[in-house]
């Protein structure tokens, strides 16, 4: 039972980390239509300053806080020098132009820095493990858990009680009818975006608090995995982002804990098989609305 | 297409890719080895861009996945071929024999594709059915599922480890034949009847639906059709090669064959290969730079990651500055005929189809009724509209007209009732099986196929319209064109047309279906008295010429009026009213669900 209660927090650590990403996506999907593979690079740009700051020997809250200041700058970059010009274009070009842009961040960090992963080390007590009712947590595992939860309330709040989070709901639900009630396009978008970079830059920190190090990939993973918490539990669906990304971290947690050795190279083979079979299921997602057809 | 059109097309591809080809290929003989080297990876790239270009340029799903599928291939060709001593070594342990086996190349490269295509007559029932993020999620996965089996059953395919000994240039002399051929053939098949159903569904997926066009099936035999090309491009690549490891079929080469498809144009062969010669020589300019040229007696510095650099940029500034690629949709063909008019696509000609009347029948609706939610949008609802009888179904907004076409055509499921054509049973059936069934319509808010020409749009009706004996499917197009003024638009794409233009479209394409049923949902929005009154006619000769039965809904009372023998008013999701013009004019319930209660009765008059 306490194995059991055990790997349950580690798939909810996990998982919270894939439900930060797949939220941000989905706030910027539901309003621009965008599937922003570029997303990870918010998480690398984050890293990269964070290393910056480490090499001036800046404390780890400094680091920190400078993650939570440069996600969202980097991400209102983007949409500023990019998606902009693409806003009202085809959904395939606007994924086109945030695959590119992946790849410029991507290959610019490889040129300007390196190739390589550079450490950034943690502090200790992160690793420090902590005694809860007779289960055994590391401190960066309370750390994201308590983060996520504290993010998905901070943004359910925003969401349902302030103007601009108001404003982005519409804007989600019809965005040419928002328009029109004098909801300020520009202003929702980056709103949107901000948040994305928001959740990405806590991402980082709970990212790096794991890894330790960062190289122009960072990000790679990271994205895809929310991809896939997007896709399963409904493209655009932020309740569904959240559900996917920690079905998504369970499944990993389960399948690290009890695939037989043989198997353990097939874990992303399998968790994309589990995908694929859900969509075959469920074409639009498990929390996935139909079209609505306006014919 | 005609026939001799399509040979022009294929004619024309084969002139481009000379001109792309015999230059690099001259260049390549004065250079030596790595100059055809270079020449060498590009045909085979370019092969492979096609490959991607046959399924994402026909239906608009973009794809991460088919460097995979040329993994598959290039590795049946590996594992089958290469030399038995070798495999001795790399793979000691391979199941069914196939350490000692050691097959021709030519073999080995049928397997190779043979194996591809099945992959992908497998993974295709899944990618088929999706659009999107959903299809992009599920390509990438495909390429990291094979990459992990690649990399993780070692003792078939070497793991990560190169897996050499393929015998030196066993297939390069069938690198330019197949590029060829492939070129030509998917030229041919983008012109073809199956390549315009799938880039109808690429536009307006209901719409196609509506014409009876298999979405998901089509989708499949496209995504069958590509992998085997992947196949044979992985095989290819392989033979020139001599080794592979799973990294050459991986996320580099994604991005590559990405950025080629995007330069030149997604949709156009030729665009395809002038992307792919762009991309490579760049590519390779890039490379060189980094590797740190010397430039007028200065050294400059190792860059890596600029190749990949390059191709991100590519993919970023296409998208930022010209979405469509540098060519568009433009063919060898189209930019000849500019020139030469042989090339060019010969005119609609005006034509008129004898009669064929009494094709239409019975639309019999009982009891229909549709519940969104908590707003009942349509209930209980009979109508029985006779063979050949012109039905005008009025009402004001949110009476529910629009929703019953839907239910009809099956565009939304009826929550309960039937629907019945000629006394066939459509209640719930697919749209597309309801289109077989003899129901066309036309769209209120017009969707028709934008980046298709006006008779690309007609044709794929008149498809239909053929299978149901109204003659050859080019005339039957014509005769549509025709009827609805529309010749001298041929060649024009239809969302380039004007609003009065596109609803002319949207019926021509309705028409040309030769449908027992034909439905028009407000024809006349948007139109002048005297553009309604062409209308009018119009659409009855459709009815005296054919026979079909219609159903027409606007808001227009001289239209309705002046076509209508029949009409039904409805209000409120019910049927509040049915007779002749003159009766429901005269209706107090009809006056009173228009106007309110106690407004004084006064007929209209219709116009014609």
């Amino acid at each position: 039972m306490d194995v059991v209660l055990q790997q349950a927090l580690n798939a909810l650590s996990l998982g919270g980390t894939y439900a930060l990403l797949a939220l941000g996506l989905a706030l910027v999907f539901s309003i621009l239509g965008l599937i922003n593979f570029a997303h990870g690079e918010l998480l690398t740009i984050s890293a990269y300053s964070v290393l910056g700051l480490h090499r001036m020997g800046a404390p780890w809250w400094v680091q920190a806080l400078a993650a939570l200041v440069v996600g969202p700058l980097a991400a209102i970059a983007m949409e500023r020098v990019a998606f902009r010009r693409v806003r009202s274009a085809s959904p395939t070009t606007l994924l086109l132009t945030s695959f590119g842009l992946s790849i410029v961040i991507q290959a610019a960090f490889l040129i300007a820095i390196s190739p390589r992963p550079q450490a950034i080390p943690q502090p200790g007590w992160l690793q420090r493990s902590v005694e809860v009712a007779g289960l055994s947590l590391q401190a960066q595992q309370l750390l994201t858990i308590t983060v996520t939860a504290a993010a998905l309330a901070g943004l359910s709040w925003v969401l349902g009680r302030t103007l601009l989070g108001t404003a982005m709901r519409a804007a989600a639900e019809d965005f040419d009818a928002a328009r029109l009630m004098g909801v300020r396009a520009d202003r929702v978008i980056q709103g949107a975006f901000a948040a994305s970079g928001l959740l990405a830059g806590l991402a980082t920190i709970l990212l790096l608090a794991r890894r330790g190090s960062v190289d122009p990939h960072l990000g790679l993973l990271p994205v895809l995995k929310a991809f896939v918490a997007n896709v399963i539990g409904g493209v655009g669906s932020l309740p569904g982002a959240v559900l996917g990304g920690l079905l998504l971290g369970v499944a990993e947690t389960a399948m690290r804990a009890y695939l037989p050795q043989g198997a353990a190279g097939f874990t992303d083979g399998l968790l994309f098989l589990g995908v694929v079979a859900i969509l075959t299921w469920r074409p639009r997602g498990i929390l996935g609305r139909p079209e609505a057809v306006r014919v | 297409m005609s026939r001799s059109h399509l040979l022009r097309g294929g004619l024309a591809t084969a002139i481009a890719l000379a001109v792309l080809v015999v230059p690099s290929l001259l260049w390549a003989s004065t250079g030596g080895g790595a100059r055809d080297d270079l020449v060498a990876i590009l045909l085979v790239h370019a092969l492979m861009v096609i490959g991607l270009q046959v399924f994402t340029g026909n239906t608009g799903v973009l794809s991460f996945g088919h460097v995979a599928l040329a993994g598959v291939g290039g590795y049946t060709a590996a594992t089958l071929s290469s030399a038995a001593l070798v495999k001795a070594t790399t793979i000691p342990d391979a199941p069914w024999g196939l350490a000692e086996v050691e097959v021709s190349p030519v073999v080995a490269l049928v397997a190779a594709v043979a194996l591809s295509t099945l992959v992908g007559a497998v993974t295709g029932l899944a990618v088929a059915r999706l659009n999107g993020l959903g299809a992009a999620i599920v390509t990438l996965a495909l390429l990291i599922v094979v990459h992990e089996v690649l990399l993780n059953a070692g003792d078939l395919t070497g793991g990560a480890e190169a897996l050499y000994g393929y015998p030196p240039g066993g297939t390069d002399w069938l690198i330019l034949p197949a590029l060829v051929l492939v070129a030509i053939g998917s030229r041919l098949l983008r012109g073809s009847r199956f390549g315009l159903r799938l880039q109808a569904s690429r536009e307006d997926e209901l719409a196609a639906a509506g014409l009876g066009i298999r979405t998901t099936r089509d989708r499949w035999v496209a995504w069958v059709l590509s992998s085997a090309v992947m196949g044979l491009a992985g095989a290819l690549l392989v033979s020139f090669l001599g080794a592979i490891n799973p990294e050459e079929f991986h996320l580099g080469l994604t991005f590559l064959i990405v950025a080629m498809l995007v330069l030149g144009g997604q949709h156009s062969v030729l665009g395809g290969l002038v992307g792919a010669t762009l991309v490579t020589f760049g590519e390779e300019l890039a490379r060189r730079l980094g590797e740190g040229v010397s430039l007028f007696g200065t050294q400059l510095p190792t860059i890596r990651g600029l190749p990949t650099f390059f191709l991100g940029a590519v993919v970023l500034l296409v998208m930022l500055r010209r979405p469509g690629g540098l060519l568009g949709d433009a063919e060898a063909d189209e930019l000849l005929g500019r020139r030469l008019r042989w090339f060019g696509r010969p005119a609609v000609e005006a034509t008129t189809l004898p009669d064929q009347p009494g094709r239409g029948e019975r639309l019999l609706v009982q009891g229909l009724s549709r519940r969104f939610g908590g707003l009942q949008a349509v209930q209980d609802v009979d109508l029985d509209v006779p063979a050949g009888q012109i039905l005008g179904l009025i009402g004001p907004n949110g009476a529910g007209k629009t929703t019953l076409l839907n239910l009809i055509t099956g565009f939304v499921p009826p929550t309960s009732g039937s629907v019945e054509v000629g006394g066939q049973t459509l209640t719930g059936r697919p749209t597309a099986v309801i289109a077989d069934a003899g129901i066309a319509r036309t769209f209120q808010n017009l969707r028709l196929f934008a980046g298709l020409s006006v008779r690309d749009n007609v044709m794929l009706a008149a498809e239909t319209g053929s299978r149901r004996g109204a003659g050859p499917a080019r005339a039957v197009m014509a005769d549509a064109l025709t009827r609805f003024d529309l010749l001298d638009r041929a060649d024009a794409p239809a969302g380039s047309l004007s609003y009065g233009e596109q609803r002319r479209v949207e019926m021509a394409r309705a028409v040309a279906a030769r449908p027992a049923v034909l439905l028009l949902d407000e024809p006349a929005a948007g139109m002048d008295a005297e553009e309604t009154a062409w209308l009018v006619e119009a659409v009855r000769a459709v009815r005296d010429d054919l026979g079909c039965t219609v159903v027409v809904i606007d808001h227009d009372l001289a239209l309705i009026m002046g076509l209508c023998e029949r009409i039904v008013v409805m209000a409120s999701g019910r049927v509040i009213a049915d007779g002749s013009p003159a009766q429901v004019q005269t209706d107090p319930g009809v006056v009173a669900a228009y106007l309110g209660e106690h407004a004084e009765v006064q007929p209209l008059t219709g116009t014609t």
